[in-house]
């Protein structure tokens, strides 16, 4: 097996609130991605899923723990080391348009990357145009126009080839099918599928989209209040998932079969807010099988199965619910 | 009872192109009807009419009947008066119609108050009852509070506590969870349902969401530029659609249980 691309080593992020409190956006997270892998990680608004993201692409800074990319420490870089490591690290927004120079044709946004690290002289970067456009299916006529003038799902497949243009060795997509028509969606989705086996990409594919996120990912993790609470492979998603929230957010799918026949089960919203500021489990105050202890501690992550880890009290490796 | 019947209804903003085009369907007592499609397709724009909410310049044609009566012809005065406080509308960010200076309380009592509720007290009781009602268990605290003091869950929990306090014949929600996280906007959904059932109010809901309109809907309506290309019962539309625009819509949608996307990996 191949060395692993990226590593997350205890990556831990916090804000301070006031005086006193920390607001931990992201606590000791362990994670690794190996070359050619898919890895989704899913949350809700404010689980930290982002926060992990821009720490990789060094777009925020890292409060404690290592990331650690193609083996090397790359938890606090240099400027010029940095711009190094963008040429091997490139990430994909939800919104496409707020990336875009509006004044900018989509031929000379795409081959900025190409210029700026070297890898053509202008001349040649728009000699590239017609393939680097035509590998996201799209017309070379495209080059001469500006933005606006394209559709969302044309923009955001414009997006992704600019950070494909350099050939990344990791590709970060941060809800980026989120802001699109499904029809549009489930397109890009594909066209990504098809560049992640042409291109032998290895992704890091971040949404709040259960069944997106599983339907184009190798791997599933689940974060919920800055903590990996369960990592296990997406095939297994639905028969395996233990972790008590990682089931609640399985039964909050809405899927069209299963009309007006799921049970929802009542709960109290007001705790939602607390799990950041507590020292024990964060989902402890909206966990129907919360014991005494979870208050206490945080509990580590440990082994359920062939790729599958589970932070919880309640469950004990080998006896999956 | 018909609450509301629609009789090939358009809508024009430039007064070329129909932004809602020849629509025609009814909601009766009771019933919950959800209209689907993609962004652009005249959904919202329709419901917006339905309130009479559409921006000056629009112009509209067609028939409209509230509670039995027309109201093509109303002017805004007389269409407010026939809504009252029969009709509510949720929208997709309810923090985007609160005024951010004043107290979730202060703005819930003058809501209630200018929909004819005098007695003081009375108010009171009914906002702490329809948060509680709503599961935020802290009423108190959430009256108190200023719109941005609350998370975006809470505050739409707020907005759909006030649309529902009236006891509302019919419901008006634009993306009403749209905004929200999955496990809140199971729980939105549940109350939506919970209204209907303990008051009857009829529901019309636009979403994006099709497993959503799937799960809470009696019939489901489909739009596509402006026109309704499909409107049948929940199980017909999903289970058997009709128009080649529906298919393709569902075929669209990523289920939790389909087939993965992904191609190869090892």
């Amino acid at each position: 097996m191949a060395e692993t691309l990226l590593e997350l080593k205890g990556l831990t992020k916090t804000f301070p609130v006031g005086k006193r409190d920390v607001l931990r956006a992201v606590r000791g997270v362990d994670l690794a991605l190996n070359p050619g892998e898919c890895l989704g990680i899913v949350g809700e608004s404010g689980c930290g899923k982002s926060t992990v993201a821009r720490m990789i692409a060094q777009l925020t800074e890292v409060t404690d723990g290592h990331i650690y990319f193609e083996g090397r420490d790359v938890t606090r870089l240099s400027r010029p080391q940095r711009r190094e490591l963008w040429r091997s690290v490139q990430m994909v927004f939800q919104d496409p348009y707020s990336v875009f120079s509006p004044r900018m044709t989509v031929g000379d946004f795409l081959t900025e990357g190409l210029v700026y690290f070297g890898l053509a002289t202008r001349q040649q970067a728009r000699g590239m145009l017609p393939e680097l456009l035509g590998r996201v299916e799209l017309p070379a006529e495209l080059a001469q126009r500006l933005p606006h003038q394209l559709s969302g799902g044309q923009q955001q497949r414009v997006v992704i080839a600019r950070a494909l243009s350099i050939q990344p060795k990791l590709l970060i997509l941060d809800e980026a099918t989120s802001a699109l028509d499904v029809s549009v969606q489930r397109q890009i989705l594909k066209l990504l599928m098809r560049l992640k086996d042409e291109m032998n990409l290895t992704m890091l594919f971040i949404g709040h989209d259960l069944a997106v996120v599983r339907s184009v990912t190798d791997r599933i993790a689940v974060m919920y209040a800055g903590q990996l609470v369960e990592a296990l492979p997406s095939a297994a998603l639905r028969q395996e998932a233990s972790h008590p929230y990682t089931r609640r957010l399985l039964e909050s799918v809405f899927s069209t079969a299963d009309r007006g026949r799921k049970q929802i089960g009542i709960e109290d919203l007001s705790q939602i807010e607390k799990g950041q500021m507590l020292e024990g489990c964060p989902y402890q105050p909206r966990c129907p099988e919360a014991m005494p202890r979870c208050a206490d501690a945080c509990p580590a992550l440990a082994g359920m199965g062939p790729g599958h880890t589970v932070a919880c009290h309640a469950r004990k490796p080998g006896n999956a619910r | 009872m018909e609450i509301l019947s629609i009789d090939s209804y358009s809508v024009s903003y430039d007064g070329s192109k129909n932004a809602v085009d020849a629509v025609s369907l009814s909601v009766a007592q009771g019933e919950i009807l959800s209209i689907v499609g993609e962004s652009g397709s005249g959904k919202s724009t329709l419901l917006h009419g339905i309130l009479g909410l559409l921006p000056r310049g629009a112009s509209t044609r067609g028939g409209m009947k509230l509670f039995g009566r027309d109201t093509s012809k109303m002017d805004d005065r007389a269409r407010r008066e026939l809504c009252g406080s029969r009709v509510s509308m949720i929208f997709q960010d309810t923090g985007h119609y609160m005024n951010p200076i004043a107290r979730i309380g202060a703005q819930y009592d003058e809501f209630l108050r200018i929909h004819g509720m005098s007695d003081r007290e009375q108010r009171r009781r009914l906002q702490r009852d329809m948060l509680l009602k709503l599961h935020l268990t802290d009423p108190e605290r959430v009256l108190r509070a200023y719109p941005f003091e609350l998370s975006g869950g809470m505050r739409q929990r707020v907005g759909i506590a006030m649309a529902m306090s009236l006891n509302p014949r019919l419901l008006l929600a634009d993306e009403p969870t749209g905004a929200l996280d999955v496990t809140v906007q199971a729980q939105v959904i549940r109350q939506m349902m919970e209204l209907r059932e303990s008051t009857g109010a009829a529901i019309v809901l636009v979403t994006h969401n099709i497993g959503v309109a799937a799960y809470l809907s009696d019939r489901i309506g489909v739009m596509q530029r402006g026109r309704l290309v499909e409107l049948g019962p929940t199980r017909e539309v999903i289970g058997h659609p009709r128009h080649a625009y529906t298919r393709g819509l569902l075929d669209a949608v990523v289920e939790i249980d389909d087939e993965r996307l992904i191609a190869s990996h090892g």
